[in-house]
């Protein structure tokens, strides 16, 4: 079985008092709400347990202790995704129909997604429909994947890096304001700020994200900042509006152009 | 003032108490037999084997300390790996959270079944020193692994990690590597990334090596950090090998290169074979399989909780299985009637 987030606190308690004694304040306010400390997903009617394939005879079930399910479903609550958890964690994330106990497709975004990952963060947004998620496996500057997965009939049909087709974008612009070739020219740091769903002809997602070339502001180093915002179309498989916006460039030594 | 104080810390107690009994055990793995399971309560209680149909306790599967160990394991979780007969138990201590060299070590015991007169079942370990620690100087002994003039204070840090069981339960194929730790340097003085095979027979209750193994061990690829899967998986055991059957062990790599190469065969004949209106069907059901077979393969490297080389080969010898299903597919679809 696997639960939602629940850490070890009670480990942690007993070798530090102060947390302990912070906990277990917290214990005595929330035991009137939270019944069951793992089950806090039961109260906003979300699934909360995913049983992967049996284990092999005689050894233990890899999906019952090494892998959580993320807290974020597909709007109809048949999809979700699992991560490892510290014991299993170069493992691969996955994709699963929580309806039918079945593990869809092995997420491939690079580097997987762990339980606790230094500058790791994960973020899944779903289609209204429940036919498609970006899911965002970010890094230290970054994204590691923006990964477009399109389902039918219950199956993972398609998987697309979006980063890609975002960073083809960023790097013209760059390498204009850099007199740089475009291949030399790449963010340093990309960050989402939004993913958005639009339902109408046909099903599309709009991205915002800021790119920039100089996250740790290097003086000697030129800064290029900028806003994109895109729109990919699923049936069309492309990106088919994009518009940079606030763009601004920092000569290395020289005022703002 | 004190006394409300007090009052606190003993509801604190009981609440925590309670919300630990709420956890209750998890089942780590049930015996093929099905006679009995071994459960563990997290985060430091020690594997219990318990009775299948009434859930008595019947024994503590406990793994000896090392000399070099802290003794602090209580955020490592075992995992016990049952034989095809059920008589035999490994269990190895993970703790992926520690500080080295406590990360590298892998604590591990194999368990024997025996039946008293009175037909109670117990559960005696087969060494009787840390399994890891016997598995690494046989290997030591054997290989001449050890560096001979490690610094006074060095310390040796073992680990066995479980690879396979034979089909007869005859070999236990573990993993086995043993670094060297200098507490005062706070560094390994001897490199603990290397690992070598070696398996335990339960019939003459020895470590041993066969000739698959010692082919394995003594490869120069055994030590390479390299990332080209074609060379390091020259030096990967993956199966363990039954009293009688013993011989070399077939290349994944190659296995799946070859069955790789008939499938693109098959499906480009099949794709200019086919009925232009057809062929986007048969794109989208090969898109969906192809994604569906490295799923599998994925699933069944993690069923046998393999990591790095062995679960690359183990990936690949499931993707060879399933593709050549997928290549009888293809060809019996480019030989039939309903392609026309």
């Amino acid at each position: 079985m696997i639960r939602n987030r629940c850490p070890h606190y009670f480990t942690f308690a007993k070798k530090h008092f102060a947390v302990w004694v912070t906990l277990g304040l917290c214990l005595l306010i929330g035991e009137g709400i939270l019944d069951e400390p793992c089950r806090l997903a039961a109260a906003t009617d979300e699934p909360e347990e995913f049983h992967g394939p049996p284990p092999h005879p005689g050894y233990p079930d890899p999906f019952e202790i090494g892998y959580i399910l993320f807290d974020t479903f597909s709007p109809n609550k048949q999809f979700g995704i699992i991560y490892p958890n510290r014991l299993l964690e170069e493992s691969p994330d996955f994709i699963v129909d929580l309806k039918h106990s079945r593990i869809l497709a092995v997420l491939e975004t690079g580097e997987p997604y762990f339980e606790g990952k230094n500058h790791g963060d994960l973020a899944a947004h779903w289609a209204p429909n429940s036919s498609a998620a970006v899911i965002e496996n970010s890094g230290k500057w970054e994204p590691i994947g923006l990964l477009l997965v399109e389902l039918k009939d219950g199956k993972v049909i398609l998987q697309t890096d979006l980063l890609d087709s975002l960073n083809k974008i960023f790097s013209p612009a760059i390498a204009k304001a850099q007199h740089s070739r475009v291949e030399d020219s790449a963010v340093g740091e990309l960050d989402i700020t939004r993913v958005k769903w639009k339902t109408g002809k046909s099903l599309q997602v709009e991205i915002k994200c800021e790119g920039s070339t100089n996250p740790k502001g290097f003086e000697e180093e030129s800064s290029w900042y900028g806003e994109l915002t895109a729109v990919w179309d699923v049936a069309q498989r492309k990106l088919v509006r994009h518009q940079l916006a606030r763009v601004s460039f920092h000569a290395a030594g020289r005022k703002e152009q | 003032m004190r006394l409300l104080l007090a009052l606190l810390i003993i509801s604190l107690e009981c609440l925590s108490h309670a919300a630990e009994e709420k956890e209750g055990p998890i089942r780590l793995a049930t015996a093929p037999s099905g006679e009995y399971a071994v459960d563990w309560t997290a985060p430091d209680g020690p594997p219990r084997v318990v009775s299948k149909p009434d859930g008595a306790v019947i024994a503590e599967l406990k793994i000896p300390e090392s000399e070099q160990s802290s003794g602090d394991h209580s955020m490592a979780t075992p995992l016990p790996f049952i034989s095809p007969d059920s008589n035999w138990v490994f269990v190895m201590n993970v703790d992926n959270d520690a500080p080295p060299p406590e990360s590298f070590s892998r604590p591990s015991a194999l368990f024997r079944r025996t039946r008293s007169s009175d037909g109670t079942i117990h559960f005696e370990a087969a060494t009787p020193d840390r399994f890891d620690k016997a598995a690494w100087e046989f290997l030591d002994k054997e290989l001449k692994l050890g560096r001979p003039d490690l610094p006074p204070d060095a310390k040796r840090v073992y680990s066995a990690s479980f690879i396979d069981w034979s089909r007869d339960s005859a070999r236990l194929l573990l993993s086995v590597g043993g670094g060297a730790w200098s507490p005062s340097k706070s560094e390994w003085v001897e490199a603990a990334a290397y690992t070598w095979y070696c398996y335990f027979n339960t019939r003459s209750g020895k470590f041993e090596l066969t000739d698959r193994l010692r082919t394995a061990d003594t490869r120069p690829e055994r030590k390479s950090n390299t990332s080209d899967d074609a060379f390091a998986l020259l030096a990967v055991v993956t199966n363990a090998e039954s009293i009688g059957e013993e011989g070399p062990q077939s290349s994944p790599k190659e296995r799946f290169d070859v069955v790789d190469k008939r499938l693109n065969d098959v499906y480009d004949k099949l794709i200019a074979k086919i009925e232009p209106a057809k062929r986007e069907s048969i794109r989208n059901e090969q898109r969906a399989w192809l994604i569906s077979r490295d799923t599998e393969a994925e699933i069944a490297a993690l069923q046998m909780w393999s990591s790095g080389r062995e679960a690359t080969a183990r990936i690949l010898e499931s993707k060879a299985i399933s593709t050549e299903a997928r290549v009888a597919e293809l060809e019996k679809l480019l030989s039939g009637s309903q392609v026309k």
